[in-house]
């Protein structure tokens, strides 16, 4: 069974807190998903490419020129200033 | 005015003749909604003022001689589709209060079509469920037994078709999402190749497996919304364009891995009934072995959550979408628990350590079971059974253990896999609801709808 310091780091991994009545759900749900998906270890997939998409993808190469830029994304913005995202500080000196 | 029978077909009739107007019908539908909706709960959002505003738009194209098949057509999208100016949420209290800044590429191939959008119907939060009762607002009820679930992902648009509130609705398919729902509730649903409907502008589960397609009254209608919404798109880099081959071979390949143990009785009977039916129609039956079946929803929940944690990634709350304080706070609060399960499950098979053994192995058994079909389709031009394995289940019944739910889709989901075309047909059994599960090749859908069509006459 995965740990609840394992599942801990996962979750802040992934930008979540959990608290601790949420934590034994997760932890079992967890455990079942984890146990079903060993399944895929009874087969020998060494000589196997990987397909990681159906279609082959393609870059698609365009002149770096706005169009369509009349659609309003700033207004969903939580906070903006100028016409731009504003956001905390993320880059400082320490002292 | 009658609008229980309606088809695409026969609603374009009724407004080429001028039986009726689109202003008429799209109010007729609007008054079903009003009836209906508070015990069925399909609808999100009814969108009221823009369906009538774009009804007066199709009469007006109507007059001047500039008809398609879908002009003046009431229809319904499944709330992970962005309408311009129109809330979009994916059933997620973290989008509550959205307002799509521009158009699905999908919703402006309808717009020029003239189409008239009803609202925006109930889903698992960001399509992750098989029952919409992961939706963060309301638990859906399926038309045929209210007590039951319509299925899901897209359960909203199932429900609200198989009522009679839209003539036809779109959903998206990303392990069963259109199939299943379609099955649950007695409709049909489709699921064109991977690459053939652009994705630009709907709300992303999981990329790779992700599709869009029709939910109708039948085939025919099904093949009229897929030419419309089909075609490359410079904003989807996966979408690609393609001339199909034409064929009038009709062998239909029988899975022997698909009558295994978890496979309803009635719902068997029902498939071995539409096989003989099939032969009947002049169809040549074939035993076929898809031996990497078994390990197809293992692979689809290492796959899907993966790439699910990368594209919910982008919801941080900063830019659209709920916003408390700080990202953490934002997404523990916002988002539900089985999303927040996905995405960990997601975070945790694609983590240094794990990344090979879980993701990687996953992406090379995908390769498998991918072969498996490519093998089966050099024998067969169609694969037939079941789209779920059970029959629609009652509300809360699959709550408690994530796998039981899971276990739904284990049909579905290879085909998402291996990027197939597949469809959802009701069989003619009584009862509850069964659907019929045809997968066609890729990229031959023509040939996958007229073998179903033959089935649903």
């Amino acid at each position: 069974m995965i740990s609840s310091e394992e599942i801990k780091n996962i979750a802040k991994l992934s930008y979540l807190e959990i608290n601790d009545d949420e934590m034994e759900e997760i932890r079992n749900s967890f455990s079942s998903i984890l146990e079903y998906v060993k399944k895929l270890q009874e087969l020998d997939t060494d000589d196997i490419e990987a397909t990681p998409s159906v279609v082959e993808l393609e870059s698609i190469m365009r002149a770096d020129v706005a169009k369509d830029n009349n659609c309003d994304l700033i207004s969903s913005f939580s906070k903006s200033k100028n016409n731009y995202l504003e956001v905390k500080k993320i880059l400082y000196n320490e002292d | 005015m009658k609008i229980e029978n309606l088809t695409i077909e026969s609603a374009h009739e009724g407004l080429k003749k001028g039986d009726f107007t689109s202003v008429e019908l799209t109010n007729a539908y609007l008054q079903k909604i009003e009836e209906k909706d508070g015990e069925i709960k399909a609808f999100v959002t009814v969108t009221k003022d823009l369906a009538l505003r774009q009804a007066k738009e199709a009469d007006e194209m109507i007059k001047k001689g500039e008809m398609t098949m879908l002009t003046g057509i009431p229809c319904a999208l499944k709330d992970n589709f962005l309408i311009e100016g129109e809330k979009c949420t994916a059933s997620s209290k973290f989008l509550e209060n959205y307002i799509a800044p521009y158009n699905a590429t999908v919703v402006e191939k309808l717009r020029k079509q003239g189409a008239v959008f009803l609202g925006k119907t109930n889903l698992d939060e960001f399509a992750m469920g098989s029952s919409c009762e992961k939706s963060a607002f309301f638990k859906t009820k399926n038309p045929k037994d209210t007590e039951r679930v319509p299925g899901g992902s897209s359960g909203g648009s199932a429900a609200a078709l198989a009522s009679d509130m839209c003539v036809y609705a779109l959903g998206t398919d990303t392990g069963g999402s259109i199939r299943q729902p379609a099955s649950f509730c007695g409709v049909v649903g489709f699921k064109p190749t991977y690459g053939t409907v652009s994705r630009n502008g709907i709300i992303a589960f999981a990329s790779s497996l992700d599709q869009a397609g029709p939910i109708t009254k039948n085939v025919n209608d099904a093949q009229i919304v897929f030419e419309a919404i089909k075609g490359s798109d410079e904003y989807d880099s996966t979408t690609v364009e393609y001339a199909e081959e034409e064929s009038n071979s009709f062998k239909v390949g029988v899975p022997k891995e698909y009558f295994v143990d978890g496979l309803d009785k009635e719902v068997e009977k029902s498939i071995r009934e539409a096989i003989e039916q099939y032969k009947k129609m002049g169809a040549e039956i074939v035993d076929i072995s898809l031996p990497h079946m078994e390990y197809a929803l293992a692979c689809y929940y290492i796959i899907a959550p993966a790439e699910a944690s990368a594209n919910l990634a982008r919801f941080d709350g900063l830019r659209y979408g709920q916003n408390v304080d700080g990202i953490i706070s934002n997404r523990t609060k916002y988002f539900g628990s089985e999303v927040k399960k996905r995405i960990m499950l997601g975070t945790y098979t694609l983590s240094s350590g794990y990344y090979d053994a879980f993701y990687k192995k996953a992406l090379k058994v995908r390769t498998l079971i991918k072969n498996d079909f490519d093998e089966a389709f050099k024998k067969v031009d169609v694969i037939l059974g079941p789209t779920s394995p059970c029959l629609p289940f009652k509300i809360g019944e699959k709550q408690e253990d994530p796998m039981a739910m899971y276990l739904s889709d284990i049909y579905t989901v290879s085909v998402n896999l291996a990027g197939l075309p597949a469809i959802s047909i009701p069989s003619k059994s009584e009862g509850l609801p069964i659907g019929i599960h045809l997968i066609g090749q890729s990229f031959r859908e023509k040939e996958l709808l007229k073998i179903a069509n033959n089935y649903d006459r």
